[in-house]
């Protein structure tokens, strides 16, 4: 069963506008919420196969959202983004599990191939 | 022969003997072979109260005369042996007694040829037997008021010379005073000089206080000093620095000295902290109030000085001087160390003044500084993720242009100018951050000659190599030293334009590396030099002024140092020190993580 569904969580528009059109070439499904609350909601109503998360967003930051989310789909992949050394919340999500951290500026390229992986990887 | 009658005796001859003290009184010499006419003689001129000497021969008056000077001699003229006339001859021919008045005793009825003879011997005069008393006293009283006179004449010209010596003497006394005065007040000024230069050229009252104390020490006598601080914590004066001449053997009482305190009131010290006045010490083994007495017999001190340094609401300490010997107080030399007392204050103010002004000076820029790197960090971070996003588009519109090779190009720009931003937020962004440095040796010869294969000089500029044979290893972080050269090399080039020589040199100094890089350019103006190490500070046109202030951070973390010299119109000179690696285990050993 081809695994193509990624959830993109950034609270800038900018940012989720661009990566789903690169992440939708390459033949990925997105979707895209601003922030965790609306990321929360998408993935206990749709089917997510791996997550793309900002660390740093008002509200719940990329962190707290990806433990929620754990306790929901405690098998989907997560890569986290940061622009900010937070070293506390990166080393949490780290060792909690998340598949990458990457440090913005980050690399298109480099993360259209993290995700292809993640998503080959998954798949049974 | 009469006898004295006291009660006619007319009061004259009374007021002579009056005036007279004992030892004012001239002696006569009385001279017959008549034991009764001497003791005639007595009895009458008795009265004159003089001292009467009695000779019955020639021969005895004769050594009378050799002893003693007499007023008048009465001379007897008819005696067995040598009569008068020829003791008179005698008496004439001798220095002393050459003008000694001799008034011959003769009976009556002399004739006139033997007076003639006795005139012409020297007589004064002649008394005729028997006498009568008032004229023997009358003619006696006369020579001995001519001879008291004399005396008299003699001694005021005595006392006149000794008048005059004293004079002189006087004379001399005062000039020397002048001559003291003189020199105290050129020692005076001498002290005061320098003493002023001292403080001038000092930065501290710790850099002024040795030169204080030789200056005043030589100058003025002093072998030993001390200055004593106020703790104002715990109220006491603490000894803060001691100075002897190196000739003086003063061990025991430096240390005793510095070990001690005193409170206010006790001891030299103490006692001019509390009354603010200078003290002078003739000798510290008699004074009732000075502890450390046994010491100061020890090292051989006696004298001693002591004045407040004054500033305008306190006292900040004193200073305190010794001599070998005993001193007596000196009060122009206490003024003259009171006067410089106040100027150690004022020194001390003014200082103050210029520390805290300094400081607060400091502090503005510091905090200016902060603020800038502050909003400077912010203001890059938030460029980071539309930056991010353009990143994404512009290789978005890169898969979706196959083929045209304009707009390829001019997402190549794009991605190129993205990544010189990224460059400029990372360095804004990580200013205010620490410094992690990876330390291990590195060839300061390889990394410079590395960096400087990957700059591209402009063809009228020469590169000069002057590097030190000793291959210099240093103990650095690789990356970031690379940096740094990159830095100074590049603003060399940007400091000459076109033309020029760049000139780079390492060298092993004081074990040390040393690298200095120097351009022939426009030089840096005085005016600037202070604040190029300032972050934001530039003169260029381009770039935002944190390459040198980057720069001299990672050297100094490196427990180095990067300097700079400039000459207008001659160039500039960065020279930087980082730490040597000395041992084989440095060299080859592994990494050292330093933050």
């Amino acid at each position: 069963m081809k695994k193509n569904k990624v959830l993109i969580v950034d609270d800038q528009p900018g940012m989720t506008e661009t990566l789903a059109d690169i992440l939708q070439d390459k033949g990925c499904e997105v979707a895209m919420a601003a922030n965790g609350v609306q990321a929360l909601q998408h993935v206990a109503t749709h089917t997510v196969d791996m997550v793309l998360m900002d660390v740093i967003m008002p509200g719940m930051n990329g962190v707290e959202t990806f433990r929620a989310l754990k306790r929901v789909s405690p098998h989907t992949p997560v890569v986290m983004m940061t622009g900010y050394q937070v070293a506390h919340l990166v080393q949490d999500a780290m060792e909690e599990g998340s598949v990458a951290v990457l440090q913005k500026p980050v690399d298109p390229g480099l993360l259209v191939g993290i995700v292809l992986n993640t998503l080959l990887s998954g798949e049974a | 022969m009469q006898p004295s009658e006291p009660d006619t005796e007319p009061d004259d001859w009374h007021c002579v003997g009056a005036t007279m003290t004992h030892e004012d009184k001239c002696h006569i010499l009385l001279v017959d072979d008549q034991p009764e006419n001497l003791i005639a003689l007595e009895s009458v001129l008795a009265r004159l109260d003089q001292h009467l000497v009695k000779a019955n021969s020639c021969r005895q008056a004769l050594r009378y005369v050799l002893e003693q000077d007499f007023a008048v001699i009465l001379l007897d003229v008819r005696m067995p042996g040598m009569d008068g006339f020829e003791t008179a001859t005698l008496i004439r021919t001798r220095e002393r007694s050459k003008h000694v008045p001799i008034i011959f005793l003769t009976a009556l009825g002399t004739n006139e040829a033997e007076m003639i003879r006795g005139y012409s011997l020297g007589a004064v005069d002649y008394l005729f037997k028997p006498f009568i008393p008032e004229v023997l006293i009358s003619k006696v009283a006369v020579f001995v008021d001519l001879f008291q006179m004399r005396e008299q004449v003699r001694q005021q010209a005595q006392d006149l010379s000794t008048t005059n010596q004293h004079l002189e003497q006087e004379i001399i006394e005062r000039k020397r005073a002048e001559m003291e005065i003189a020199h105290l007040q050129l020692l005076t000024r001498q002290v005061h000089l320098t003493a002023t230069r001292v403080l001038d050229e000092s930065n501290t009252l710790a850099d002024a206080t040795p030169k204080l104390f030789q200056a005043i020490g030589e100058c003025a006598g002093w072998v030993f000093g001390a200055m004593w601080g106020v703790d104002s914590e715990r109220h006491l004066l603490r000894c803060e620095e001691v100075w002897h001449l190196p000739s003086v053997e003063a061990s025991e009482f430096a240390a005793a000295s510095r070990l001690r305190t005193f409170e206010p009131g006790s001891g030299l010290p103490g006692r001019v902290w509390a009354s603010g006045e200078p003290c002078w010490i003739s000798n510290v083994l008699t004074d009732t109030d000075f502890p450390r007495n046994t010491i100061a017999a020890k090292a051989g001190l006696h004298g001693a000085m002591c004045f407040p340094i004054r500033l305008k609401n306190e006292i900040y300490g004193v200073m305190e001087f010794f001599s070998h010997e005993i001193r007596p107080p000196d009060p122009p030399h206490l003024k003259m160390m009171a006067e410089i007392g106040h100027k150690i204050g004022r020194f001390i103010e003014r200082r103050r003044a210029e520390e805290a002004l300094q400081q607060a000076r400091e502090s503005v820029l510091e905090s200016k500084h902060a603020t800038m790197l502050q909003v400077a960090a912010s203001v890059a971070h938030e460029l980071r993720n539309p930056l991010g996003v353009i990143r994404n588009s512009a290789y978005y519109l890169r898969s979706k242009i196959h083929g045209d090779d304009k707009l390829t190009r001019h997402l190549e720009i794009i991605d190129q100018e993205i990544r010189a931003s990224d460059q400029l937020i990372d360095q804004l962004a990580n200013f205010h951050k620490p410094i992690r440095l990876s330390l291990a040796p590195v060839d300061v010869n390889a990394e410079i000659d590395d960096v400087l294969s990957t700059v591209i000089f402009p063809p009228a500029m020469a590169v000069v190599r002057h590097m030190s044979d000793n291959v210099p290893i240093a103990i650095a972080d690789k990356d970031h030293l690379r940096r740094v050269f990159i830095n100074l090399v590049r603003n060399a080039l940007d400091a000459m334009e076109e033309e020029g020589e760049l000139q780079v040199r390492t060298d092993i100094c004081n074990e040390t590396v040393r690298v200095s890089i120097a351009d022939t350019g426009t030089g840096i103006p005085p005016k600037v030099l202070p604040r190029i190490f300032d972050p934001f500070f530039t003169t260029k046109a381009k770039g935002i002024g944190l390459g040198l202030a980057i720069s001299k951070r990672i050297i100094e973390h490196h427990g180095g140092q990067l300097v700079v010299q400039s000459e207008l119109c001659h160039g500039t000179t960065f020279t930087m020190t980082l730490p040597q690696a000395k041992s084989h285990i440095e060299r080859h050993g592994g990494h050292h993580e330093k933050e």
